[in-house]
């Protein structure tokens, strides 16, 4: 949908870049001006400027080397002899280049680029001669002895010490092989021509001959001391290594007859697309996956990455304290916690609301949103307190995924069901975005601010701990409690009140949430006067002692694990916001209206018309939430440090190489891709059935 | 069909009004709520050390208007004192890392988008949904072996011939900002390819048509109709990939802080934050608020400027349509 949006704009703007007209772009593009300005003051223009020299000269170079390779194959259809040419000089340049530039060649002068220049000259006069020839006879003659003659120039301009001293066994296995391989390959085809066959077994011979002879061979080998360890070969093996079966690919080409016209259109077209796709896919496969490869292999050996060392590595990481640890799961834990009744507290509200609203439609249980919520609540309370008591860093992750997921699109969808057409939703829509583009450093450094505790006989810099001396203020005062006690007896009423009406309408979900909140609240007002909530600040040294510790929220386990997972839940609201936001947008206003004619209210217009037609998207939204906050790292990293039982998989990897084992922490990264792969696996299968 | 609903709550109309305007107050409130952090770094950062200490930032709120200073951002901005990482050189390393890992991926990410969307060649659709697969990739897989390459080069031993090829030179790019903008410009890959891809590929048909029956090859197609036209989604996804680059903490603290000898000089302004934040806490803590100020001032401005574009952006990189 937003992408046709964009597409319009495309359309309508052509390219051209807008000028600002308006006074707020005016004034946007003033401020866009003055911050580069002063970056480029502060940060000096010498830096800069290198750096955009860097991103010219890459940017130049690489569009230069996609226009031409463009031009180029334009060329192949039209003009043959140009295209086989030029293709020749290339091709010779980069092989002599990378020759050379491996210390193969002779040394003939200061500049690598001189055997570049031969070879390209050379590759590219044979590509001429042959591509040119007119009459099918003259191509045999100059195909084999023009590549014989490049297979001389290598033979003669190889270094000494590269001189092969060859292993005939090796060289004859290796042309065999090439020729198998080559007549297999035809034969699989399903080619019986025995031009064709000729063709194929002359190149794979050649190719394995070239292959067996310098792989296979032994060279010239001097220890520290200068004496001669392993002897090389002479000029003649590398003549009968090079010039032989480059003349041997040469008859291959060389009978093969010139392209016709329509195979000239086909080396176009089948070239074009990978003219336009390799650098990415050089980037991808560099980048991506051979890394990933060679993570898994490493996974598998030993810190120094040599010795295989089988499942070793996974077999310590999992057994391990800090992976998995369950040594307080013990079930007084669990059913001694005030949470775990909260959680029963939830889930029996949402069972009776069900089971309530169930006897109208005459079953036993109906998933009413109320009903849906308040058993989600509580089985997540529960997940909090079972991940709580169960440590390790599987476990952390695992309460990452789910609070930060659930919290972030709960949250996300709330908002902007809120903001939608609501006065000034733009602006409450990008502050709660604003997170976004703040980095999880900075958001660890702006976190502190508000976690940090101070001494008890300090006041306290921090705001949640600031809080929470104002409630101990506020529970020893002796008229102001009972003032707030007034006020949450009256909300607490308001609340019983709108029960009722729940009741008597027979809608049960108003009725399960304003329970529910008035019995939190209400226990809230009677343990502020009775028991007392919070803290004061003491002076006393001897008192000091006698209290519980100040709570510190990044320190104190396990739940200083959903303290930081709130900073993740900061950020990722207002990508599930602006996500769900243009969703609820979509819904077709005819539904809308036909739901409102039928009389229905606001809430079950939503529930049962908008909500259902948001399920695709928060399938969207929860899988790429699952994914970033998989690897979570930089919020730990930047406000614990790992300490406290904060650690997750992503963290103990990087530890790892801080440790120098790479093995083991490419295990960890072997895990992380683990856990990923079935989310992987439903993005591919819902692509391939989007097509 | 009309059953008529009583709601007993649209009795009595101001007690329905107000309970009608609760959402919007809660909205507000949770705007508040996401906005607090914010200000509170904000206000911290004009303020000396020992106020920072003494009260907490909201008393400026409640009219405690003391101890304001522009101390901390001077001593932020300052000129680096031995051998320790500044802001100044943070700005320019991540300066170094952002501009070209935005800008050197969209030409490549797009050849391969058009690649993928209009010209036919066999393995399109595998290729492509293997390539956007990896959007899912955590690139923590990827980084050791990355590590390895700048370190030392790819060399490949062929078994049996036995005989080691180097296939990518060291090139000493170990522990410098060219690590790490090469490396992002290979991890930002599928998702531009991706974005980009939905975009080029919901252009109208009519247009390519009109243009082969011209006589103009997917080059010309490509150069002079469809770079023009996709500039709305190139910058989107320009701000995306700068704001993730320079945002980034895990790819430079790997590969720029756990190489051999790490050089400070060459360390991004997230580097320098998160390494004062853990090493000097106390000493320097004041500081700390003005720095991270600094550093998301740049991503904010760009988020604030380009919003439209990002929004676009993140909608049409996510919501298939």
């Amino acid at each position: 949908m937003s992408t046709t949006e964009l597409v319009e704009e495309g359309l309508r703007t052509g390219g051209r870049i807008p000028v600002p007209r308006t006074p707020a772009g005016i004034i946007k593009t003033l401020i866009a001006v003055a911050v580069v300005a002063f970056l480029v003051y502060y940060v000096g223009p010498s830096s800069i400027g290198a750096t955009l020299l860097k991103v010219v000269s890459a940017v130049g170079l690489s569009v230069a080397l996609f226009v031409g390779a463009n031009l180029l194959f334009n060329s192949a259809y039209a003009r043959w002899t140009q295209f086989a040419t030029i293709c020749g000089v290339a091709f010779g340049c980069v092989t002599f280049l990378v020759l050379d530039g491996n210390r193969a060649m002779r040394d003939i002068g200061p500049s690598p680029w001189l055997w570049a220049l031969f070879g390209g000259a050379a590759v590219g006069a044979l590509m001429f001669l042959l591509s040119s020839a007119r009459y099918p006879a003259l191509r045999l003659p100059i195909g084999v002895g023009g590549f014989a003659a490049i297979g001389l120039l290598l033979a003669l301009g190889v270094d000494d010490s590269r001189q092969p001293a060859l292993d005939w066994a090796k060289v004859l296995i290796c042309t065999g092989l090439g020729v198998a391989i080559g007549v297999g390959r035809r034969l699989v085809a399903n080619t019986s021509d025995p031009q064709r066959l000729a063709q194929s077994a002359l190149t794979g011979g050649g190719i394995g001959w070239l292959i067996g002879a310098w792989g296979g061979a032994t060279f010239r080998a001097v220890d520290d001391a200068g004496a001669v360890v392993t002897n090389g070969g002479n000029v003649g093996e590398a003549i009968v290594a090079t010039v032989l079966p480059l003349a041997a690919i040469g008859l291959a080409i060389a009978m093969r007859t010139p392209p016709d016209a329509l195979r000239r259109r086909e080396v176009e077209q089948r070239s074009r697309a990978w003219i336009f796709l390799s650098p990415a896919l050089l980037f991808i496969a560099g980048g991506l996956l051979v890394p990933l490869v060679q993570t898994v292999v490493q996974s598998f050996k030993d810190p120094a990455g040599e010795q295989n060392v089988g499942f070793a590595n996974y077999h310590n990481v999992i057994t391990s304290e800090a992976f998995f640890n369950k040594s307080n799961w013990v079930l007084s834990n669990i059913v001694g916690s005030r949470l775990f009744w909260i959680a029963v507290f939830f889930v029996a509200i949402g069972v009776i609301i069900g089971v309530v609203s169930g006897r109208k439609v005459r079953s036993a249980f109906e998933a009413t949103p109320g009903s849906t919520i308040a058993m989600l609540a509580g089985f997540f309370f529960l997940a909090c307190i079972v991940l709580g008591t169960l440590r390790g860093s599987i476990i952390n992750n695992l309460w990452w995924v789910v609070t930060v997921t659930l919290l972030s699109t709960a949250l996300g969808l709330g908002v902007a069901v809120l903001a939608d057409s609501a006065k000034g939703e733009n602006i409450a829509k990008s502050l709660i975005f604003l997170p976004m583009a703040i980095s999880f450093v900075g958001a660890g450094v702006i976190w502190t601010l508000i976690y940090k505790p101070r001494n008890i006989n300090e006041p306290q810099s921090g705001l949640l701990d600031a809080i929470w001396f104002g409630l101990g203020e506020l529970s020893n005062s002796s008229v102001q409690k009972w003032i707030v006690f007034a006020i949450l007896a009256a909300i607490v009423g308001g609340l019983g009140a709108l029960a009722w009406s729940g009741v008597r309408s027979q809608q049960f979900s108003r009725t399960g949430f304003s329970l529910g909140m008035a019995v939190l609240l209400g226990l809230f007002a009677i343990l502020l006067v009775g028991r007392g909530i919070g803290f004061e600040i003491v002076d006393d040294r001897a008192l000091q002692n006698q209290l519980p510790p100040i709570p510190d929220f990044v320190r104190d386990q396990p739940f200083n694990n959903m303290w930081l997972m709130v900073v993740l839940i900061w950020i990722q609201t207002g990508f599930a916001m602006v996500i769900f936001s243009s969703a609820i947008k979509a819904v077709p206003t005819e539904f809308l209206e036909a739901a409102s004619i039928d009389g229905a209210t606001r809430s079950q217009t939503f529930w049962r018309v908008t909500l259902p037609q948001l399920l695709p998207t928060v399938g969207v939204v929860v899988t790429t939430l699952i994914v970033a906050v998989m690897k979570v790292y930089d919020v730990i990293q930047v406000m614990t440090g790992g300490q406290s039982g904060t650690q997750v998989i992503a963290f103990q990897m990087i530890e790892q190489v801080n440790f120098g084992n790479f093995g083991t922490s490419s295990t960890f990264a072997a895990l992380l891709f683990v856990a990923i792969l079935p989310v992987m696996i439903y993005n591919i299968r819902n692509m391939q059935k989007a097509k | 069909m009309s059953t008529t609903i009583v709601d007993p709550s649209r009795a009595g109309g101001r007690a329905y009004r107000f309970l009608r305007s609760i959402p919007s107050w809660v909205l507000w409130l949770l705007v508040v709520v996401w906005l607090t952090p914010t200000l509170g770094l904000l206000v911290n950062s004009f303020r000396e050390k020992a106020v920072q200490q003494r009260q907490g930032w909201w008393n400026v709120l409640l009219g405690h208007m003391e101890g304001f200073t522009l101390a901390n951002y001077r001593a932020v901005l300052a000129d680096a004192t031995g051998n320790v990482p500044t802001i100044r050189s943070g700005l320019a390393s991540s300066l170094a890392i952002a501009l070209p890992a935005t800008i050197i991926p969209i030409g490549i990410a797009a050849f391969a988008a058009y690649a993928f969307a209009w010209i036919d060649f066999r393995g399109r659709q595998p290729l492509f949904i293997a390539t956007v697969s990896l959007l899912a990739i955590p690139l923590q897989v990827a980084l050791v072996p990355l590590l390895r390459l700048f370190n030392f080069g790819a060399h490949l031993t062929i078994p049996w011939l036995d005989k080691t090829i180097t296939v990518f030179p060291n090139l000493g790019l170990a522990g410098t900002t060219n690590a790490v903008w090469l490396s992002h410009t290979a991890f930002g890959m599928p998702f531009a390819i991706f974005l980009l891809h939905n975009y080029i590929s919901s252009l109208p048909r009519d247009l390519f048509e009109a243009a082969r029956i011209d006589g103009a090859d997917h080059f010309r197609i490509f150069w002079r109709l469809v770079l023009p036209l996709s500039v709305p989604v190139l910058a989107a996804f320009a701000i995306f990939q700068f704001l993730w680059t320079w945002n980034d903490y895990l790819v430079s603290n790997v590969l720029l802080r756990l190489v051999g000898q790490p050089d400070f000089q060459e360390f991004p302004t997230t580097l320098v934050i998160a390494g004062q934040a853990s090493a000097s806490f106390g000493a320097s803590e004041h500081l700390l608020t003005a720095g991270a100020f600094v550093q998301s001032a740049i991503p904010l401005v760009v988020f604030f400027l380009l919003q439209r574009f990002f929004v676009r952006g993140l909608l049409a990189g996510s919501v298939k349509g």
